[in-house]
């Protein structure tokens, strides 16, 4: 009998912050009985199930990525506890809510949040992205969505020092940001 | 437009909270004063949510390629017969190689094991999931009608928590108010509240269903089983769920007279209570027992779970301590 290849919530942790992606599988693996239990318990149905839980693997990640995650409690539990919020969520669709956020603006004075963009154009941000070259795309995810900071990023791309990046990640955003806008005009927003 | 590359610095600071609170009040002062500022921020949001939008569905796409679907049950058992054959004939082309290889170099058994072993563990896991779910904790379920209550053991949580706040040793009545937190805003969106966090986009407060109420009611008719139950509950998981429920909210229900709750939702985050408008309550701890006052009421959480019950305190003496410790 061969030895069974599962990582422990430690190991786990590990491999996805060193950018691992086989450990998603094991998270969806791991938490597919007691999420499906639930969701199917809950007026879901096993289409739903699988949504939710790819969801709540990459929430896991998320959170593992950027540091926000202490292994206090079992990785299934954490998991569990988040399907849950999600399938909640979407239980309240009506109010027709983007699942999209992650930006700390928080104050309700501010015209401007993650539910006024449309996901066609965040689409088109993605395909711009596409165009930057892989460096560009590097910088601004590990900056952008794994909350890294500069020096850390040096490390991880093999940059000189944190000023290079900064320098980098700023010609970067401003490509990213020129191209958008030269598809879309001021008055569109 | 032009964009200033000192903007962007700045927009970085607010997004990732290194603002000092001043320069916080003054960006945002700026942003309602200058039109063209605020353009520059919506689009430079717009563009952190594309990047970010982009990685998710870099890992959707990941997922969704390397897992068998596992929609409806007889397609759920199919894929799982069509894994075993697949595997199966996987692993003996894979010993063939290795039993082909082995003569010559003995080496290279420990090199071409190396990748079977994930296989077969996907297999194995695929095949005994089924079983698992049916496997999976009981449902803690009390009576017929209380399905919305009933919850995974996983979930249970208990109130009591630590967090932030220290622990009154000494025991005696001394309330701690949980003044220094702060607040976060409800924001108000097409008949739904919900709260903004940092890390889990946007939670709703989920206005009360009345089933889960009446079984509140029902439930709190004979609390006395569940506040015994409590104490050993909260001093194995205390330290467990303090990190997970950061960034939770969850509902509970204030049992206001004889038939009439109230729903409330607790952001363990910031330590605040809201009721359907923006207000807040206070939360006390004292004697390891949590309180709520709301006005010159006090109320004591009698047990929780994803839905929490305060009762109302009967015991003036203590009732008048709490409040005028505030």
């Amino acid at each position: 009998m061969l030895k069974k290849n599962t990582l422990n919530d430690q190991q786990l942790v590990t491999a996805i912050q060193n950018g691992k992606k086989e450990a998603m599988i094991q998270l969806y693996k791991d938490n597919y009985p007691a999420i499906r239990s639930y969701i199917l318990k809950n007026n879901g149905r096993l289409e739903d199930v699988d949504d939710i839980l790819q969801d709540t693997c990459i929430v896991l990640w998320e959170k593992i990525k950027r540091n926000e995650l202490e292994l206090k409690a079992k990785i299934k539990t954490i998991a569990f506890a988040i399907a849950k919020n999600l399938w909640l969520k979407r239980l309240n669709k009506a109010s027709r809510m983007q699942s999209i956020s992650g930006l700390n603006v928080d104050s309700e004075k501010m015209s401007v949040n993650a539910d006024n963009f449309n996901q066609l154009d965040l689409k088109v941000v993605g395909q711009m992205l596409d165009l930057l070259g892989e460096k560009c795309k590097a910088i601004l995810s590990l900056f952008y969505y794994e909350g890294q900071d500069m020096q850390s990023i040096a490390e991880i791309l093999s940059y000189n020092n944190a000023d290079t990046v900064k320098a980098k990640k700023h010609q970067c955003f401003k490509q990213l940001q020129t191209q958008f806008l030269s598809r879309y005009k001021r008055s569109d927003f | 437009m032009d964009y200033k590359p000192e903007h962007i610095e700045q927009f970085d600071a607010y997004l990732k909270q290194a603002m000092s609170a001043e320069e916080r009040l003054a960006f945002e002062k700026a942003l309602k004063t200058d039109s063209d500022l605020k353009t520059e921020f919506e689009v430079y949001q717009l563009l952190v949510l594309g990047i970010q939008a982009q990685e998710r569905a870099a890992l959707k796409a990941y997922l969704g390629e390397h897992l068998p679907h596992m929609p409806q049950k007889p397609k759920w058992q199919v894929y799982t017969k069509v894994w075993s054959i697949a595997a199966s004939l996987a692993l003996l082309i894979g010993l063939l190689i290795i039993l082909q290889r082995a003569p010559s170099n003995p080496q290279s058994i420990a090199i071409e094991t190396l990748p079977t072993p994930p296989l077969i563990d996907s297999i194995s896991t695929l095949n005994t999931e089924p079983s698992q779910a049916e496997q999976a904790p009981p449902q803690i379920t009390i009576t017929k009608d209380q399905k919305t209550l009933a919850v995974d053991e996983t979930i249970d949580i208990p109130l009591a928590i630590e967090s932030n706040i220290e622990q009154d040793q000494a025991g005696s009545v001394s309330a701690e108010s949980i003044d220094d937190v702060v607040q976060k805003p409800l924001h108000y969106r097409s008949k739904d509240w919900f709260i903004k966090d940092s890390s889990l986009a946007v939670l709703i407060v989920s206005t009360d269903n009345t089933e889960s109420s009446k079984s509140l009611s029902k439930k709190a008719a004979a609390p006395q089983t569940d506040q015994a139950k409590s104490p050993e509950k909260n001093a194995t998981n205390k330290s467990e769920y303090d990190k997970v429920l950061n960034a939770e909210v969850i509902n509970f229900n204030v049992l206001m007279s004889e038939d009439e709750t109230e729903t409330y939702t607790f952001d363990y985050k910031t330590l605040s209570i809201y009721q359907n408008h923006i207000s807040t309550y206070k939360l006390y701890k004292a004697d390891n027992k949590w309180y709520l006052s709301i006005g010159n009421d006090v109320f004591i959480l009698e047990y929780c779970n994803t839905n929490c019950l305060f009762v109302s305190l009967k015991d003036q003496t203590l009732k008048q301590e709490l409040l005028q410790s505030k």
